[in-house]
């Protein structure tokens, strides 16, 4: 009876890290989800804007959000071994 | 106001006196060689703390006893209560011993040195050890300029001895045409208006002159003379004892809050003794008169009696004082306050704060919030700026051109007023929050320490930054000027941008949104380091103007890169979980160095 206590108490706390993780999976992929979106919104505005000035900010703005994102499944990734 | 004007009023009475009189100039000359001999004394103790004469101290001192005992026999040696009261002021000010001790000690001084009247009286000597002030001198400052600490040390106490005897020498001097003038006999008055004029008169010689030795002198002249009752002759020994307090008072000038409290209590106890004295004298005269009388002293032997007159009134402002002694140290504590520097302390770091994970994050990025603030306002300060201007729409770079110099900003005061003590309580309080090593707040609670810390370096760099941004921003050289001012304007612009992202509530893509600002940063200090080359190139400025250019555009860049991550942490952590999601994906140095490499190679 003890021994089955323990072990029940056991799994709890494995489910427990285990709920954790996958919430941060879940919340990851929402970031990573949101960054697409916004990689793609700069790509229109990158398209569409004429002045180089601007046209120059914009694109170091999507390289940095296609870095954020790259980094980001990287750590999803490991999440999901 | 009335600081401003004491200052400049002080100094104009004194040149107004040094040029009426010279007697005032060498008097004056004597409290500032004086002084100064305190502070040489002061910073000589200091030399020994933490080691033998502390303990030594310590052992001497432990019980009022001990320091009283400690006051008797050092005054009985050194033949001077004033020299041994102002010792016992450095001891305090250097914090080697309590004022409970330091009260002790002047009790004992004050009996210890009715062994001189003894002496004056039974023998007329007097050790002089003032004799030894310019040997003390000399040997002092040899050895104030050997490197071992413990000879240093030495070297200044005994400098400061020198100093000190010498500064009451040069007041002896300057008194000594009052002295002439002083004939006891002109104020012979009997009854208690007699005793009252001698005792002011014994204030106002001791007080002239610098020394009870020398009123006691002149006051057995005088009574061996007839020109002045015994009476009379007790109230000027009364009068000796107050006056003395003098010596006391001004070595505490220099001295802290201790110091003076000490000065305090010396005046208090001779105060109240004298006080005693005057109210009693008759009947001590009664009680003098029996004790002479015991122990062989001729009734007409007032010299002699006068001693031991001395000595029984000190005795009784013990015997009276020493039950009282811990009321004294409650008393002066309460009136002498200690000046606490002003400094920022925590606000939201409490023990409940610490008992939840959550509150414990919450209350931590509270105080870092301040952290940051006090920081930017360092920085926006050292860089000759306003934070309206910073924060306006204005043009940065115009706002910068107009100054035509900055001024020093003593950044180092700023930060342990402002920043210093809230620092050191949140590192404290996260490694005292026992959770915070196997709980998930853990990480967030790192962070915001790590955030803390980057934003202690943004200011110790912007210091680093500060002497060479003041000498070129005013400099002669345009291009020096124009480099250091868009150095200026740069870092303004992150700060612009990082409140500009707090305002807007600081989401999640807002805080990512920041790694943009650290390539703008990285691609910025490139393109300095080429405008530095050509320069150099085209001699528009030396070799030495672009080697600290070089260095100073580095410390530009830690100053913004730390400004951004701070900024990054303390945004995110405004929402549960971000935090930890944001450092998922944040873009660290070298991420930020591939983009930037990326970047130069498709343009």
């Amino acid at each position: 009876m003890k021994r089955n206590k323990l072990l029940k108490t056991l799994a709890e706390f494995f489910d427990k890290e285990e709920q954790k993780k996958q919430k941060h999976h879940d919340e990851l992929e929402k970031l990573l989800h949101e960054l697409k979106e916004k990689e793609a919104k700069l790509e229109v505005k990158l398209r569409e804007e004429k002045n180089e000035q601007k046209r120059k900010r914009l694109d170091e703005e999507l390289k940095i959000v296609k870095a954020q994102h790259a980094k980001g499944i990287k750590t999803l990734q490991s999440l999901e071994i | 106001m009335l600081k401003r004007i004491l200052l400049p009023t002080i100094i104009l009475v004194l040149v107004y006196g040094f040029w009426v009189s010279p007697n005032f100039k060498t008097i004056s000359a004597g409290v500032a060689i004086f002084l100064f001999g305190m502070l040489a004394l002061e910073e000589g103790f200091r030399a020994f703390t933490g080691g033998t004469l502390e303990k030594m101290l310590r052992r001497t001192t432990s019980s009022t006893a001990k320091s009283l005992l400690f006051g008797i026999v050092s005054t009985t040696v050194m033949q001077s209560s004033s020299l041994v009261s102002v010792i016992a002021i450095s001891f305090l000010s250097a914090g080697l011993i309590t004022l409970a001790a330091g009260i002790g000690i002047i009790f004992g001084a004050n009996l210890g040195t009715t062994t001189g009247a003894w002496l004056i009286a039974g023998f007329g000597l007097k050790v002089n050890i003032a004799a030894y002030a310019m040997p003390m001198l000399v040997v002092g400052v040899i050895l104030i300029f050997q490197s071992s600490k413990a000879l240093k040390g030495i070297g200044y106490i005994l400098a400061g001895l020198g100093f000190l005897f010498l500064g009451i020498h040069y007041m002896k001097d300057g008194f000594e045409a009052f002295k002439d003038t002083i004939n006891l006999a002109e104020y012979a008055v009997g009854g208690y208006p007699g005793v009252l004029l001698f005792t002011t008169i014994g204030i106002l010689a001791t007080v002239v002159m610098q020394s009870s030795h020398a009123t006691l002198v002149l006051t057995i002249t005088a009574l061996a003379a007839g020109q002045i009752t015994y009476e009379n002759a007790l109230a000027l020994a009364i009068g000796a004892n107050v006056g003395t307090t003098i010596t006391a008072i001004l070595g505490a000038m220099s001295a802290n809050e201790n110091g003076k409290r000490l000065a305090g209590a010396h005046l208090i106890f001779n105060g109240v003794t004298g006080a005693i004295a005057i109210i009693f004298i008759y009947q001590l005269v009664a009680l003098v008169n029996g004790l002479s009388s015991a122990i062989g002293i001729a009734d007409d032997d007032y010299t002699l009696k006068l001693a031991v007159f001395h000595s029984v009134f000190n005795l009784l402002g013990i015997v009276v004082m020493l039950p009282l002694l811990n009321f004294l140290v409650t008393f002066l504590e309460k009136y002498i306050p200690e000046k606490k520097p002003e400094v920022d302390q925590p606000l939201y770091l409490s023990g409940a704060s610490a008992e939840f994970p959550g509150t414990a994050v919450e209350a931590v990025r509270m105080e870092t919030q301040r952290v940051y603030e006090a920081a930017l306002r360092i920085i926006i300060d050292a860089l000759g700026m306003k934070k309206a201007q910073v924060l306006s729409d204005a043009d940065l770079d115009q706002v910068v051109a107009a100054q035509g110099q900055i001024h020093k900003f003593d950044i180092d005061a700023m930060y342990e007023r402002h920043i210093k003590g809230i620092y050191s309580a949140i590192v404290a309080f996260i490694s005292e929050t026992a959770f915070s090593r196997k709980e998930e707040s853990s990480a967030q609670l790192q962070w915001l320490r790590e955030a803390n810390t980057h934003l202690v370096e943004a200011i110790k760099d912007t210091e680093q930054l500060q002497e060479n941004l003041i000498h070129y921003v005013g400099s002669e050289n345009e291009k020096m000027r124009e480099v250091y001012n868009r150095i200026r304007s740069g870092i303004a612009f992150i700060i612009r941008d990082l409140e500009e992202t707090r305002g807007s509530g600081g989401g999640m893509m807002d805080v990512l949104k920041l790694d943009s600002l650290k390539l703008w940063v990285e691609s910025e200090q490139n393109q300095l380091n080429l405008v530095i080359t050509e320069l150099v190139a085209k001699s528009a400025i030396t070799p030495s103007m672009g080697s600290s250019l070089v260095n100073d555009s580095v410390f530009a860049r830690d100053i913004e890169i730390n400004l951004i991550r701070a900024a990054q942490v303390l945004f995110a952590a405004s929402y549960e979980n971000v935090v930890q999601l944001a450092q998922d994906v944040m873009l660290d140095k070298s991420d930020v160095n591939r983009v930037e490499h990326q970047a130069a190679a498709s343009n």
